[in-house]
């Protein structure tokens, strides 16, 4: 075969990396869907509640560049992951407040960026240096808010995850043949009164019968005591994975 | 940029799976498995020369692994998937329910068809047919119990293997070497004598038995052919001719001579007749029994003074001992692809003969006898989760089996006076 330059149109570079484009599009597109994006927008307004305050304690020039690039409609797609991020973020927060600070700012910065678009130059560096005098008080009050949150959260996911692992253990008959080092993920997918409606083996042990035993366990408890908050839910109960290794078998 | 959006494609979908809430399992119940087999349709006029139905609940239930059903206690009997409830199974705490029916077909054969299902998750599991003469249909029933335990166990079931033993009259004048399914049914006589026998043992196969015939003239080891009943003279040699194991070929056997003066391992190939002398000590080294490499025997040995076991590197002749713990240790057996070794055990002298297991990997010491006397010759099912042994028991000789973990016993019934030395056969395909 022969190849031809990109502009010959006896060649296939523009069509194949056209078709390429769009699966790649298509893609992310779908990517943006699993991550069930719907919940997470209803959290993000909490936050940006919180902070709008503490907006530009990061470099102005970054935040002004952005705003350039914020403009060609092409990059949405890859805005969205944004709050998804976030939401990471906010889970381990408990942990190291320090981090929290770092990199909730980043995520924030995007919201209120289409506001100070109109400001002039000037006004935002006053703005700017006035927020930074507030921002310590304002920190810390936004801080201790949602790391209070989040700890309820965690504790409230740990409480559940508790409750859920102790029900399927108590009826897991594991088969005479599995070993100590076997493993297995189930995908669990729940409505929010906490009943299974769907069980997927998403990495086999190789053993069927152990396969087969533990999903037997998840439909055998049937209903999971999941939390009445449906955000937690959404974010955490809806579908969740089960990791499971019979460790106290005898082979 | 095409790269880029790769990595971002890859960034979205490991921060979306790191975002995913993971319970870990660590733990589980080890118990039996409760099933349900429902009496199988059939409605032919006359009543089925087996059944099929009963011999598969006392399959399952003998194994250990699984607690049946009566009958009784089920609230319906269906035949057809429209008719089985999940709810009530799940009602009665049933886990697998397994519903079947048999029909005759055009050739006068039986046709058998049997479905297992998961009760909790409503889903089926195995369904299969098969076909069978009136003479096969125990063969078909033990087919069932291999293919339902293997499914939910993970373990190859051993109901259609066959067990091979040595019955005696009371006066201890007449011998037989019979073979029988391995739940104790349909026992065929294979060879009788006057002499005593002892140590039957399978060839790989499952064709032919090798055993030891205590002539005037002295012991003598034979091979026997199951199909055409020749037997063939393999081993007459002065002194003793003893403990014969097939190779896990097929084509040698490991026997035991004093020719030289005391007992020692001996290999001979079958077809050339060729002997190597495996052992060469003072004390007695006798009881041989092939690794599954075909490379390395394990034999009881007394050279440390009391019995223990050892194993002896055919290509090098290395010798390593393999138990420490008890006073006496003997006649061993291998399991699971020779992870286990199953043997007589005394822990101290003047305590009763058990039968042990050894996890060689972990160097485990577990004793799984208790409720019989004389525990000996222990034979391992080819999967690995029985041990067979002879036994006294209420002052006769009897089989017994007990789990390589020691959780399942149950007595082999047996229509003969005395039963012992029995030999585990292979799987027949």
């Amino acid at each position: 075969m022969q190849l031809f330059p990109l502009t010959d149109p006896r060649s296939f570079g523009i069509p194949v990396l056209g078709s390429g484009l769009i699966i790649l599009l298509v893609l992310v597109l779908l990517s943006t869907k699993w991550m069930n994006t719907e919940p997470v927008m209803t959290k993000v307004p909490k936050h940006i509640n919180a902070r709008l305050v503490q907006v530009k304690k990061a470099v102005p020039k970054k935040t002004t560049k952005k705003v350039k690039k914020k403009k060609p409609k092409k990059v949405k797609a890859v805005k969205k992951p944004a709050p998804k991020s976030k939401k990471v973020v906010i889970t381990k927060k408990d942990v190291k407040k320090v981090e929290v600070q770092k990199t909730i700012k980043p995520v924030v910065k995007k919201k209120p960026l289409p506001k100070p678009i109109p400001l002039p130059d000037s006004d935002l560096f006053s703005a700017l240096e006035e927020e930074e005098k507030n921002s310590n008080v304002a920190d810390l009050l936004s801080e201790d808010l949602l790391l209070k949150q989040a700890d309820e959260e965690q504790e409230a996911i740990m409480s559940y995850s508790g409750q859920i692992r102790a029900l399927v253990e108590s009826v897991w008959r594991i088969p005479p043949s599995a070993k100590h080092d076997d493993e297995l993920t189930l995908r669990i997918f729940l409505v929010p009164t906490g009943e299974v409606i769907d069980v997927q083996v998403v990495e086999s042990s190789g053993n069927q019968a152990l396969d087969r035993s533990a999903e037997q366990a998840v439909w055998k408890v049937a209903q999971f005591p999941v939390p009445k908050d449906s955000i937690l839910f959404e974010k955490q109960f809806r579908q969740f994975k089960f990791q499971i290794q019979p460790s106290t078998a005898r082979l | 940029m095409m790269i880029r959006f790769i990595w971002l494609c890859l960034l979205l979908v490991s921060v979306s799976a790191k975002a995913e809430l993971t319970i870990e399992i660590t733990q589980g119940i080890a118990s039996s498995i409760p099933i349900s087999i429902v009496p199988m349709k059939w409605d032919g006029a006359t009543e089925l020369p087996e059944n099929i139905g009963s011999i598969v609940r006392s399959d399952l239930e003998r194994s250990g692994h699984f607690s049946v059903l009566s009958p009784d206690d089920m609230l319906s009997h269906p035949s057809e998937l429209e008719d089985v409830y999940f709810r009530d199974w799940r009602l009665l705490k049933q886990e697998y329910v397994v519903i079947a029916q048999i029909k005759l077909n055009g050739q006068g054969q039986y046709q058998i068809r049997y479905q297992l299902f998961d009760v909790f998750n409503e889903r089926e599991v195995l369904t299969q047919t098969l076909t069978a003469k009136a003479s096969q249909l125990r063969d078909i029933a033990h087919r069932i119990s291999d293919e339902i335990y293997e499914q939910l166990t993970g373990i190859r079931g051993v109901f259609s293997t066959k067990i091979a033993y040595v019955t005696t009259n009371p006066m201890r004048t007449h011998f037989n070497l019979a073979i029988a399914d391995s739940d104790g049914a349909r026992e065929k006589v294979v060879m009788s004598s006057k002499y005593s026998i002892f140590s039957p043992a399978w060839s790989p196969d499952g064709k032919r038995l090798a055993y030891v015939l205590l002539e005037d003239s002295g012991s003598k080891v034979y091979v026997q052919d199951l199909a055409t009943g020749d037997k063939q003279l393999v081993s007459a040699n002065k002194g003793i001719n003893s403990a014969p194991a097939f190779s896990p070929d097929g084509n040698k056997l490991a026997l035991v001579l004093s020719k030289d003066g005391n007992p020692e391992i001996y290999v001979v190939d079958l077809t050339t007749r060729h002997w190597i002398r495996v052992t060469n000590h003072y004390a007695i080294d006798t009881e041989p029994n092939w690794m599954p490499d075909g490379q390395h025997i394990i034999f009881t040995s007394g050279r440390a003074g009391k019995p223990q076991i050892y194993r002896v590197s055919l290509e090098s002749g290395y010798i390593e001992r393999l138990t420490f713990e008890g006073s006496y240790n003997a006649r061993a057996r291998l399991a699971q692809d020779g992870r286990f070794l199953v043997m007589v055990h005394q822990s101290a002298k003047g305590e009763p003969f058990r039968i042990a297991s050894m996890d060689l990997t972990r160097g485990l010491l577990q004793i799984l006898t208790s409720d019989t006397f004389l525990d000996e010759s222990p034979s391992v099912s080819p999967n690995g989760v029985m041990v067979m042994y002879a036994a006294k028991y209420n002052k006769r000789s009897i089989l017994a089996a007990v789990s390589v973990d020691g959780d399942v016993k149950f007595l082999v019934p047996s229509k003969s006076g005395d039963v012992r030395e029995p030999a585990w056969g292979p799987y027949l395909n």
